[in-house]
């Protein structure tokens, strides 16, 4: 009898102290995120008080009607959403067949592709921004919302192709061989039979691709010089560097704003996501 | 049953037939807008390209000029530093957070919802609400830590080159963890339950389960995962650059920022872009050995 309480007191003990541990570790993790929410609808001042205060004294909306005011951060907005979308359909259209000949054929073409997933993601965009300025610079396409998208497009291909061949290979083959008897080319196996399962999986690949791009801020800002094609990541980051403390209640804002799509997406493909780059991987 | 020499062949030339017609779309893009920049950017670290005039190749130059020069010492020591303790704390934090979600703990689906959110939160957001917290006279890490009478005056955590790394290194952990935690309570969840009650049966307290039947299982996914973070972190821009741009001083200089300085304020892309392909080279000695070592200890 003594030993079972005893036996449940440890128990309790360790979930007390794992609960507190998690407490912490998500002071750490969540808190900035409160910060970007209550700041968003603080006045500057109250931002830059000298005793920083959590939730706003008097909530203002005053941030967000700035922000709505400001032509180009709005343009901006529409920019980024455009561009992610259409990213996000390139992405989808071009690692499909790709993901499904990785998948699906073992020959050098697609092992050497699985190597480039690999390699792509150890080169820095540092290396590749000039010449793909250049390249860009032959079909002017410089400084245009077209050159920006076929570089994200390409640029989230590694990790889509991988995602899908993950979920490809989770198809039992016996699936796609029963409609070739029926008398499916590839396309139409492709067409009628597996995306209708792996849609899970296509809908991941895809809104990773529209994060990335919406979250992209190098080659944006390479690429992009003129401010009404620019992207929210740029106008952001331009808020930041503006000197001095006076945009602080546009830029928590506007952080806010900018965080919305991903946790929405985030949350939403949670499962999907993570069932995608491990399975991914691990063969 | 015996198939004819001739039906095997024809079935190997159509399948590459079709593979290759479904990576055709692919293989265009990839060729013009990745493959070929990484080759001609590759061969740029080799030249001596500046802004507005042509590239001319100059063999080992860059690279002689980037050893013999200071900066690339400090460049180098802040890398491997910022890598080292990143790795070490994005490991270990998102161990016990993994841990943690996959035990009994009340709230757990809450938890679980909440931990995306670092990796949510875009890079220039993220950038900038740290540096608000890390801000000297008004930030909330001073004023808690003032409160919690853990220091007796405001520390400059951005402006203070004894501290600005780890500023630095907060930052790129926080957004790394919650993929690295997924990853890991991902693969905890795969291992089935029978396992922990065998060990509950032959007496192993929760230590010994975590060791011997957890930490095995995570094996493969650490290997995924380190070596994604190692690849990120190496070439995260955002983080390293937009909060500190290298400073104070050369306190946060690291490869990254060296490069991007040397294309963007002093227009020099060829060593710019040298100091790319010293990034790229220590990626793949990092991975060679990091795999070799583990494949090693599988055996």
């Amino acid at each position: 009898m003594q030993a079972k309480v005893k036996r449940k007191g440890k128990k309790l003990l360790f979930s007390i102290l794992g609960l507190l541990l998690l407490l912490v570790l998500y002071f750490y993790l969540i808190g900035p995120f409160l910060v970007i929410l209550t700041n968003a609808f603080k006045t500057t001042s109250e931002i830059n008080s000298a005793v920083p205060t959590f939730l706003p004294k008097n909530p203002v909306l005053s941030n967000f009607k700035e922000l709505a005011g400001d032509q180009v951060f709005m343009q901006d907005i529409k920019n980024s959403f455009k561009i992610s979308l259409i990213t996000m359909v390139i992405a989808i259209l071009l690692a499909i067949p790709t993901a499904y000949s990785m998948a699906r054929f073992r020959n050098k073409l697609t092992s050497g592709m699985v190597v480039w997933v690999l390699l792509s993601q150890m080169i820095p965009g540092i290396i590749t921004v000039v010449p793909v300025y250049n390249i860009l610079k032959n079909f002017a396409l410089t400084n245009t919302h077209a050159g920006l998208i076929i570089c994200y497009a390409v640029w989230s291909l590694p990790f889509s192709c991988w995602m899908m061949r993950g979920f490809i290979g989770g198809v039992p083959k016996e699936l796609e061989e029963a409609a070739q008897i029926d008398g499916c080319n590839t396309w139409q196996v492709i067409q009628k039979i597996l995306i209708p399962v792996i849609l899970p999986g296509i809908l991941t690949a895809g809104v990773f691709a529209f994060i990335n791009a919406w979250n992209e801020l190098f080659f944006a800002l390479c690429l992009m010089k003129t401010p009404a094609l620019q992207t929210l990541p740029i106008k952001l980051q331009s808020y930041i560097g503006m000197g001095g403390f006076a945009r602080d209640g546009m830029v928590a804002a506007g952080s806010l704003v900018s965080t919305i799509p991903g946790l929405i997406v985030f949350i939403c493909f949670q499962k999907f996501l993570v069932t995608g780059l491990t399975s991914g991987s691990v063969k | 049953m015996k198939k004819s020499t001739g039906q095997p062949r024809r079935l190997m030339k159509n399948q590459t037939k079709k593979s290759i017609m479904l990576l055709l779309p692919s293989l265009v893009c990839i060729s013009i807008l990745s493959l070929f920049p990484i080759l001609r950017g590759i061969y740029i670290g080799f030249t001596d390209y500046k802004v507005g005039m042509p590239a001319k190749f100059n063999g080992l130059e860059n690279y002689s000029y980037i050893f013999n020069n200071g900066y690339l010492k400090v460049a180098m020591k802040n890398t491997m530093f910022i890598l080292l303790v990143s790795l070490i704390a994005i490991y270990l934090i998102s161990l016990a957070v993994s841990i943690l979600l996959n035990s009994n703990i009340p709230f757990r689906k809450l938890w679980r919802v909440l931990l995306i959110i670092p990796w949510a939160v875009p890079p220039v957001a993220k950038v900038g609400v740290w540096q608000k917290i890390f801000s000297v006279n008004n930030g909330q890490l001073n004023y808690l830590l003032t409160k919690l009478n853990l220091i007796d005056h405001n520390i400059g955590w951005v402006s203070d080159e004894k501290y600005a790394i780890f500023a630095v290194i907060t930052i790129i952990v926080w957004g790394c963890i919650p993929f690295t935690a997924m990853s890991f309570l991902a693969s905890m969840q795969a291992i089935p339950e029978e396992n922990y009650e065998a060990a509950q049966l032959d007496g192993a307290n929760a230590f010994q389960k975590f060791w011997y039947i957890t930490f095995p299982e995570l094996r493969e996914i650490s290997m995924v995962t380190v070596s994604l973070l190692f690849m990120w972190i190496t070439t995260d821009f955002s983080s390293q650059f937009l909060l500190t741009k290298g400073g104070p001083g050369s306190a946060t200089l690291t490869i990254t920022v060296e490069s991007y300085l040397q294309a963007f304020k002093y227009g020099n892309f060829g060593l710019s872009t040298a100091y790319g392909n010293i990034m790229v080279v220590v990626c793949a000695a990092f991975l060679f050995f990091y795999i070799r070592v583990l494949k090693q200890k599988e055996v």
